[in-house]
């Protein structure tokens, strides 16, 4: 069997519609829907199963931006960088069109992740086995550092955001130690706080709360562009956009690519840096849709680019791959170089797997997916709210089936109020969480080999280049936050 | 004197965390030989954390980008926000007696009245939300 049967296209259409379902639905990932498809893959063919896991996971991360355009929950930490300026565009060109430059942004950057995975998969793959601890822990002090600079002119509230999310991070089992902190007895508290949790609270449920006070009542406008407009907003007007900004996609994109082909890391540090970059090179501050395009092209970059090391060497580039080496060794598959000569039609159909989700189903679903976010908003507005209410308390629950991940949702919405009262951002809360056990790992894991010798974290070079980033990012947003200032 | 005392608010508050965490931190074991354990990360977020806060704190003593949001006044549209935020304890109820189904039409419902909307609307748009969440989270992901 092969792409070009209609079982391989069948399972391309069923997985991408798959994947926006979950993607679309806050406290449902595209890990979720991946892992919940595993079973079933075991029972199929590699060249069916393997095009299925791809249209899932390509087409969930992008609509995961879905909740962040009509409501501002954005349904993966990747897209927490970039919320605040998709909700806004909704707010002001309809949603329709913010979605549109996320879709075919991912399409783009899908396309060019997919170009090096065809092209270099495993020259790239022996660049990632050389990073260590030491530069897994200068790569998280770059995506922190660049969490910092990326809320525009208040960095020092976007510093305490970021600490109280590395402080959220620390609660329950300490990642290298296995010490239980901050659970104060509590036995559910030992296992930490989900980030997955805590961002619906942050975002949804205080939205939610927000939109009880009446000054705060706007949501995108529905209301009727005709089948044409669609075409236009979702379409042509995102395709210029791309079209002038060719060296803002490439440089995301290639931001994204370098930290998806690192084992381990996420797409979640590439969407950082790279929203963060397009804030700090211009002069001025950014317009929306450049945020938002880098955001999405460097994520989707980071899906492709992480099969690159699942592939070549049979390391997990992010939890799918992960999932997916195991449905290959149940199969009999195994991934490193010699697959590349022993089963190169696998191979092949993977990347026409790739650009098939990028090129056909991330735009057609992303539409779908659009023209049904834009009909939900028709509702009335309370409505609306009330619904999106219960839709955080179920995902909330649904995620570990315990209840007092409700509670956590529900603290997190008020303590999200309060920071909003106060000017705190909330996108670097979460960043906080998901960079905290990287960073704290690799610092302690890196100490506790090097004997405590702290100058072992600047003797690697990939190590001292990473620094040398961190710091240059560091000087960077000081002199842009001076800049805008004055 | 009492605008920096209220702009000033949020930092006071950071480095009491700051202190919190600092203190609890200094109970948990240090590796052999002396060496920094679990607790030194999180008092190094403390020191900057506190750092922060009392960064804050000059910034609002100096008039300097505080930021104002008096949309969220402490009023009935706040007390609304609370009841909101209780009727998580109803799903909960809820949700171990009849089930994830039930637990959102009931919530739905709820918190809809409570927003103002009819009430035949609400109960339509409560129906459909528990049976697609039924077959979604129930029936597909086995959430009870």
């Amino acid at each position: 069997m092969s792409l070009l049967s209609w079982q391989g296209a069948l399972a391309l259409l069923l997985g991408a519609l798959y994947g926006t379902v979950f993607g679309a639905i806050p406290g449902l990932t595209a890990t979720l829907a991946v892992a919940l498809f595993i079973p079933v893959a075991f029972f199929l063919d590699p060249a069916i199963a393997l095009p299925a896991i791809v249209a899932i996971s390509s087409v969930a991360i992008y609509a995961g931006d879905v909740g962040a355009a009509i409501a501002r929950i954005p349904g993966t930490p990747a897209s927490a960088a970039y919320a605040n300026e998709l909700y806004r565009l909704s707010l002001s060109k309809g949603p329709l069109y913010g979605l549109g430059i996320s879709a075919l942004g991912s399409a783009t950057g899908g396309l060019l992740g997919t170009a090096v995975l065809a092209g270099a998969a495993t020259v790239l793959a022996a660049v990632a086995t050389r990073f260590s601890s030491f530069e897994y822990f200068w790569v998280a002090a770059l995506g922190l550092t660049a969490g910092v600079f990326a809320s525009g002119k208040r960095p020092l509230r976007a510093f305490v955001s970021l600490m109280l999310g590395l402080l959220l991070s620390t609660v329950g089992v300490d990642p290298t130690l296995g010490y239980a902190r901050f659970h104060f007895g509590n036995p559910t508290l030992i296992g930490g706080l989900d980030y997955i949790v805590v961002m619906i609270g942050l975002f949804g449920f205080s939205e939610v709360l927000a939109h009880t006070w009446p000054g705060r009542r706007n949501f995108p406008n529905a209301n009727g562009a005709a089948a044409a407009n669609q075409w236009r907003f979702f379409f042509r007007a995102p395709l210029r956009l791309i079209a002038r900004a060719k060296a803002l996609v490439a440089r995301s994109s290639f931001l994204g690519i370098l930290v998806g082909l690192l084992p381990g890391a996420g797409a979640d540090i590439g969407a950082w840096i790279a929203c963060s970059f397009q804030k700090m090179t211009r002069k001025t501050a950014p317009q929306d849709e450049q945020v938002v395009l880098a955001g999405a092209s460097s994520n989707n970059a980071a899906v492709a680019s992480a099969w690159v090391p699942a592939l070549s060497l049979g390391l997990p580039g992010d939890t799918v791959t992960a999932m997916v080496l195991a449905v290959f060794m149940m199969k009999g598959v195994t991934p490193g170089p010699m697959l590349f000569e022993q089963d190169m039609p696998l191979i092949w159909s993977l990347y026409g797997t790739f650009i098939v989700a990028n090129l056909l189903l991330l735009p057609s679903f992303g539409f779908l997916s659009a023209r049904l976010a834009t009909l939900a908003l028709r509702l009335p507005f309370n409505l609306l709210i009330s619904v999106i209410a219960v839709v955080c308390m179920v995902g909330a629950y649904a995620i570990n089936n315990n209840p007092f991940d409700v509670w956590v949702m529900v603290s997190m919405g008020l303590v999200a109020l309060m920071l909003k009262r106060h000017g705190f951002p909330l996108a670097q809360v979460v960043l906080g969480m998901v960079l905290g056990p990287i960073l704290e790992q690799h610092f302690m894991v890196s100490a506790i080999k090097s004997n405590w010798n702290l100058l072992s974290f600047f003797e690697r070079p990939i190590a001292i280049l990473l620094m040398v980033a961190t710091i240059g990012t560091v000087l960077a947003g000081i002199r842009i936050v001076r800049r805008r200032a004055g | 004197m009492l605008r920096i005392w209220q702009d000033g608010l949020p930092g006071l508050f950071i480095v009491g965390l700051a202190v919190f965490v600092w203190l609890s931190a200094r109970g948990f074991p240090p590796l052999p030989e002396g060496y920094p354990g679990p607790g030194l990360f999180p008092q190094v977020i403390a020191l900057l954390l506190g750092g922060a806060g009392v960064g804050l704190v000059f910034q609002s003593m100096r008039g300097r980008d505080v930021p104002r949001a008096p949309e969220f006044a402490l009023d009935r549209h706040a007390l609304r926000a609370l009841a909101i935020s209780c009727f998580s304890a109803v799903f909960l109820l809820v949700v171990h007696a009849l089930g994830i189904g039930a637990a959102t039409a009931v919530a739905c419902f709820a918190i809809g009245l409570l927003l103002r909307v009819r009430w035949p609307t609400a109960g339509i748009a409560a129906a459909v939300a528990g049976i697609l969440v039924h077959l979604l989270f129930a029936g597909l992901l086995a959430v009870t």
